[in-house]
């Protein structure tokens, strides 16, 4: 018995083998480059890249390896991982850090080249040739000696107040693209009430704080207000580059707590194409019922009042007899 | 008999007074609150009564999560954008929202494509907080092959009397380029005798780019070996897009080299944008008889 379930077992184990070999993974990188033609001398350039998969069934083992075009600066370049490194299992987006520190004596000019990440193949039984895939990720670098300011916003947002807190923060992130500390020329606030309809405050923000080359950071503008609490407001922001209106926006901001009320989620309706007309309908029969049970209570009290006017009328009456 | 009535009035006009009282106090009992009706005002009649007129909903303060946004090859890869939602007639009044994740260069009255547009992504209402509520939409997976570049969000909400509107989010996200690629089999070459070579390349290895932008792709190749000292070079692999005999092949190195596939950029998954690469061997004279192994690597490259 014991012999006849030798081949089969055999079978299974062949095709597993097998299998294993025809079902490779996949391997990418994201974005696949570290590029800056805006280097100066001294500059500091990081880019974080994802190393990304869709089968993470088990580790991958990272080795790095630089192009020979990239063997003159290679000093320049860190790998916050370092030069091995192992993704674990369930991983599908691993970043990883790559710094550029330009020396102050670097040579004007382009540098490029190409970093590798290579898998470590395990030998896979009964095959001759395995497939590995890994990533490469282009490097395109240009040192020079011209300044270059510009700056983008990549987010923006308004915080709730505290109760006595007397000043409005908007919080801008803000990636700067040059190679010189760049910010915001100005940002102007206009506060409204909850109704967006009467100008409560009014100020501009112009001294923000720097952002470092190439880094994206978060900074705040403030503006000092004097506001009800247990209100809601609308801002208004504009933020300015140099003389140029780069964004107008507005944002709902609290002082203080708002009372909130939890909404039984059957009273949220199903998107709006699939729910515009049946809730509302359900809506005026309710309404319908109400108005008829109002009618019933004004009657009710008019008959009270008719009695009890009814009841002294009479009773004077009698006492006048 | 009339004086009978008279005296007898009192007694109706108490009983009449206490059935209206209960009347009253079964209408309580049932919830009724005794306000003026939320209709339009009777001409006829007298009462106090006006209309609250419905405020149309507007949205603010749209976002998306992430941003840079990396995809993940082959797969799908969950979105999340949030805004506030605010109607004067008080928060509760709000009742759906809806969002759209869209290329700029699209514009946000797309039309559903995997692509470059992805509509209808259901929100989530939060709490509602005086007259806001803030909405949280995700969406069920964008997916590998959506175009690289600027994104940007609306997210589209209505009250309970159908009245909407919508917004765009103001600082738009950038979807990265993602290089990716899946090579499918394993490569058995022929049985050769030292001094021969695969007279034509036929062992097939399917390279598919499973990202969001064209590419080529970079070979390399480890030396293979049988034992402790049994090599043979990688120089004796050789590669080509065709069938093609033996001399006309790429010669494989153990260095990384440019190898032109022109895999387009997938626009449908699974993706369809394969190409096939097809390998022979040879075996230098001299070559100890064993079976031997070694690694051939695969790295996507801009095209």
């Amino acid at each position: 018995m014991g012999l006849n379930k030798i081949p089969q077992f055999l079978l299974i184990i062949l095709l597993s083998l097998f299998w294993a070999g025809i079902c490779q993974a996949g391997f990418g990188v994201s974005p696949p480059w570290v590029k800056c033609e805006h280097l100066l001398q001294g500059s500091h350039f990081e880019q974080t890249i994802s190393l990304v998969q869709s089968d993470t069934k088990t580790d991958f083992y990272a080795t790095v390896e630089l192009s020979s075009e990239l063997s003159g600066i290679k000093d320049w370049i860190k790998i916050d991982k370092g030069m091995e490194f192992t993704i674990p299992g369930g991983v599908q987006q691993f970043p990883i850090k790559i710094t550029v520190d330009v020396p102050q004596n670097a040579k004007l000019g382009e540098y490029g080249g190409y970093i590798w990440i290579n898998g470590k193949p395990t030998k896979e039984a009964g095959t001759q040739i395995t497939t590995m895939t890994g990533g490469t990720i282009e490097v395109a670098l240009k040192v020079t000696d011209e300044e270059f300011s510009d700056w983008t916003l990549r987010g923006l947002g308004v915080r709730n107040l505290a109760k006595d807190e007397k000043t409005i923060k908007a919080y801008l992130r803000v990636e700067n693209l040059g190679n010189v500390k760049a910010r915001p020329s100005k940002v102007h606030l206009d506060v409204y009430d909850d109704n967006h309809q009467n100008l409560l405050s009014s100020g501009d923000d112009t001294e923000l704080d720097w952002i470092p080359p190439f880094q994206t950071q978060e900074i705040i503008a403030e503006f000092p207000v004097d506001l009800e609490p247990t209100q809601q407001y609308w801002a208004e922001i504009k933020i300015y580059k140099e003389d140029e209106l780069l964004l107008a926006d507005q944002r709902r901001f609290n002082v203080g707590e708002i009372p909130t009320e939890e909404v039984n989620p059957a009273q949220v309706q199903k998107p709006l194409e699939e729910s515009e007309t049946g809730p509302l309908e359900e809506s005026e029969a309710g309404l319908e019922f109400g108005f008829l049970k109002n009618k019933i209570f004004l009657f009710s009290l008019l008959g009270i009042v008719l009695a009890v006017g009814l009841g002294f009328g009479l009773r004077r009456i009698r006492k006048s007899v | 008999m009339s004086e009978k009535i008279k005296n007898s009035f009192p007694q109706c006009l108490v009983t009449f007074t206490l059935i209206m009282i209960s009347v009253l106090v079964l209408l309580n009992a049932t919830g009724t609150d005794f306000t003026v009706p939320e209709v339009k005002a009777d001409a006829a009649t007298s009462s106090a009564s006006g209309q609250v007129g419905n405020a149309t909903p507007t949205v603010s303060a749209v976002n998306v999560i992430s941003d840079p946004i990396t995809l993940t090859e082959n797969s799908t890869t969950s979105i999340t954008i949030t805004g506030t939602v605010t109607d004067i007639n008080g928060g509760s009044d709000i009742s759906a929202a809806t969002a759209t994740f869209y290329a700029i260069s699209s514009g946000d009255s797309c039309s559903a494509n995997d692509n470059n547009c992805y509509t209808n992504i259901t929100c989530t209402l939060g709490t509602v907080s005086g007259n806001d509520r803030n909405a949280t939409c995700t969406t069920s997976g964008v997916y590998f092959h959506a175009d690289p570049g600027s994104w940007g969000a609306k997210i589209l909400a209505s009250d309970a009397s159908a009245s909407s509107s919508s917004a765009t989010d103001t600082t738009p996200s950038t979807i990265n380029t993602l290089y990716a690629l899946i090579v499918s089999g394993t490569i058995s070459y022929d049985t050769l005798v030292p001094g021969q070579n695969m007279a034509n390349l036929t062992k097939e290895v399917t390279a598919t780019t499973t990202g969001n932008a064209a590419i080529d792709v970079q070979i390399k190749g480890d030396n293979m070996t049988y034992g402790a000292t049994g090599t043979i070079a990688i120089a004796n692999q050789r590669y080509a897009t065709s069938s093609v005999l033996w001399a006309s092949g790429n010669i494989a190195s153990s260095t990384y080299q440019n190898f032109e596939v022109d895999l387009g950029k997938p626009t449908s998954h699974p993706s369809t944008s394969t190409d096939i690469v097809y390998w022979g061997w040879a075996v230098p004279s001299g070559t100890p008889v064993g079976t031997y192994a070694g690694t051939d690597y695969f790295n996507p490259v801009s095209d």
